[in-house]
């Protein structure tokens, strides 16, 4: 998988968001964005998800460049599968319903309901099926919202720290499933503050402060020494506890 | 010690027999309040009775039109929310007009508006016409409120998630928000279909010949006092009663639902 950014800003109001975010990662597997809060990590990912447009620069994805016209984003958005960090379950519906509704109502596939049941399958959560979000614990919440943006077979996935609204055991059991994708051969886009997962995980490491991706190396050369100041103090502080 | 068993109170609640013991020394203090009210005016009851099957008539056409206000309102009221919600300014600014509009004129005044200010539709429509339009668009204002209300009560974390997972706006509407705000929604509406139908009472002044209009025209056919206007009142209760009912079962329903 490729991303470029090239020169992206995003301003919110006052607040400069991202400053001409320049970022070239290719990556067989997993990107995942670190850095401290407030920093741009969601602004990136959100961009990325076809969920807002900078307001200037270009991206690219897997060779194409983004169109940021609302019309191509609700397209490009179909390709993706997102998790985000609070839980983004219909809370209305129940686990399977939440599975089955962009698998009916937006890629119209002729066997949803098989496919349903298969996702459900690979994460265990064939006996929650029926349950409404609700009656879940959190980590089976979570896991259902990543098998929800898996079963659409998805270009790429992209999650925004899925485990920081978790106690630490619900945090193993839904890191466990994430650490499988790259098993499976899916391309996935993390933010995560857990530096362990990251560092076992990550192809490619981003190093996003103050609105600028400082860094973008492989994983192993950035956690053996980060290049910038900003990075290897970051992780000094939180490698600290 | 006595007096402790009529004190209801959340820590300490009053027995049983204590509410049953209240409400029977009410319902006995009433109905002697209502004899003593109607000894002897046995001679007008038989004269009202005389108009019963008029007075029957006149109830069937305020379920009649209460109903149709019913549904007119409903689409009005569901219109004008999500009105209310465009992005287009004019289409927004007109809702808002006709919401603020109707919600700060009384319900009888709009009535004589319409029915005497607009002599467009007077010509051409019936009464019953304008009696049902001038209620639905008095209540849809209301529900336009209610439902706004409850469209908003789902929360930004909702939609964007329908965004992300590629619904659009309409479907994101359909699948996501509706069913969602419908809990929030239900209780006060069915709250506000018990005022549409007590609110109907006000087109007897346009000369609708629905059931208060009948008892008036009883009541003056008569002479009696009471007697046309205590049935007139029970004719109500027996619409409102089951729908306060109903709004209370659902509010209770939909609260420990989530
Ligand atoms: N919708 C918004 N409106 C206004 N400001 C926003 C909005 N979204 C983000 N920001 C601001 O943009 C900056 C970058 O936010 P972003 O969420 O991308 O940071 P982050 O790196 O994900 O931080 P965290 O680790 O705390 O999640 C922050 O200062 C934030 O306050
Ligand atoms: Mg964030």
């Amino acid at each position: 998988m490729r991303i470029v950014c090239s020169a992206v800003s995003k301003r919110y109001g006052p607040h400069q968001a991202l400053r001409d975010v320049t970022l070239e990662a290719s990556f067989a597997h997993t990107l995942v964005l670190i850095g401290p809060s407030g920093g741009g990590k969601s602004t990136i990912l959100r961009i990325l998800a076809g969920l807002e447009s900078p307001d200037t620069g270009r991206v690219e994805v897997n060779g194409r460049s983004l169109d940021f016209s609302e019309a191509a984003l609700a397209v490009y958005r179909r390709r993706i599968g997102v998790v985000f960090q609070s839980f983004n379950l219909f809370p209305h519906l129940t686990a399977r319903e939440n599975l089955l509704l962009p698998l009916e109502k937006v890629h119209r596939f002729a066997d949803a309901a098989a496919r349903a049941d298969r996702v459900l399958e690979r994460f265990r959560l064939t006996p929650h099926a029926h349950k409404k979000p609700a009656q879940l614990s959190g980590g089976q919440r979570q896991r259902v919202a990543i098998a929800r943006a898996l079963a659409i077979d998805p270009e790429f996935v992209l999650m925004d720290e899925p485990t920081s609204a978790l106690d630490p055991e619900m945090t193993a059991e839904v890191l466990d499933v994430i650490a499988d994708l790259r098993e499976a051969g899916q391309p996935l886009v993390l933010v995560t503050h857990e530096m362990g997962f990251a560092r076992k995980t990550a192809d490619c490491v981003a190093f996003v402060a103050d609105g600028v991706v400082r860094e973008c190396r492989p994983a192993e050369a950035f956690f053996a020494k980060p290049e910038t100041s900003e990075a290897r103090r970051f992780l000094e502080r939180i490698l600290k506890y | 010690m006595i007096r402790r068993l009529f004190l209801d109170r959340p820590q300490a609640p009053a027995p049983l027999a204590a509410k049953v013991v209240t409400f029977a020394v009410l319902l006995l203090l009433l109905s002697l309040v209502c004899t003593g009210i109607l000894w002897g005016t046995t001679r007008q009851w038989l004269a009202v009775w005389g108009y019963r099957e008029a007075f029957w008539q006149g109830w069937l056409l305020t379920v009649g039109l209460s109903s149709a206000a019913l549904m007119g309102s409903s689409l009005i009221g569901v219109i004008a929310a999500l009105a209310r919600r465009s992005e287009i300014l004019v289409i927004r600014y007109i809702s808002t007009i006709y919401v603020n509009f109707v919600r700060g004129t009384p319900f009888l005044v709009l009535i004589l508006l319409l029915f005497y200010g607009v002599p467009q539709i007077t010509q051409h429509a019936s009464r019953l016409f304008v009696g049902v339009l001038a209620l639905s668009l008095f209540a849809g204002a209301y529900i336009a409120e209610i439902v706004r209300a409850g469209i908003e009560s789902v929360g930004q974390s909702q939609r964007e998630s329908a965004r992300a997972i590629g619904l659009t706006r309409t479907q994101t509407y359909r699948y996501v928000i509706f069913p969602q705000a419908i809990r929030h929604i239900l209780p006060p509406l069915t709250g506000q279909f018990a005022s549409l139908i007590k609110d109907s009472s006000l087109l007897f002044i346009i000369g609708l010949p629905e059931v208060t209009y009948t008892a008036q025209q009883i009541n003056s056919a008569t002479y009696s006092t009471l007697e046309s206007f205590l049935p007139l009142a029970l004719a109500y209760l027996a619409l409102t009663l089951p729908i306060a009912v109903l709004s209370n079962h659902l509010e209770r329903r939909f609260r420990y639902e989530t």
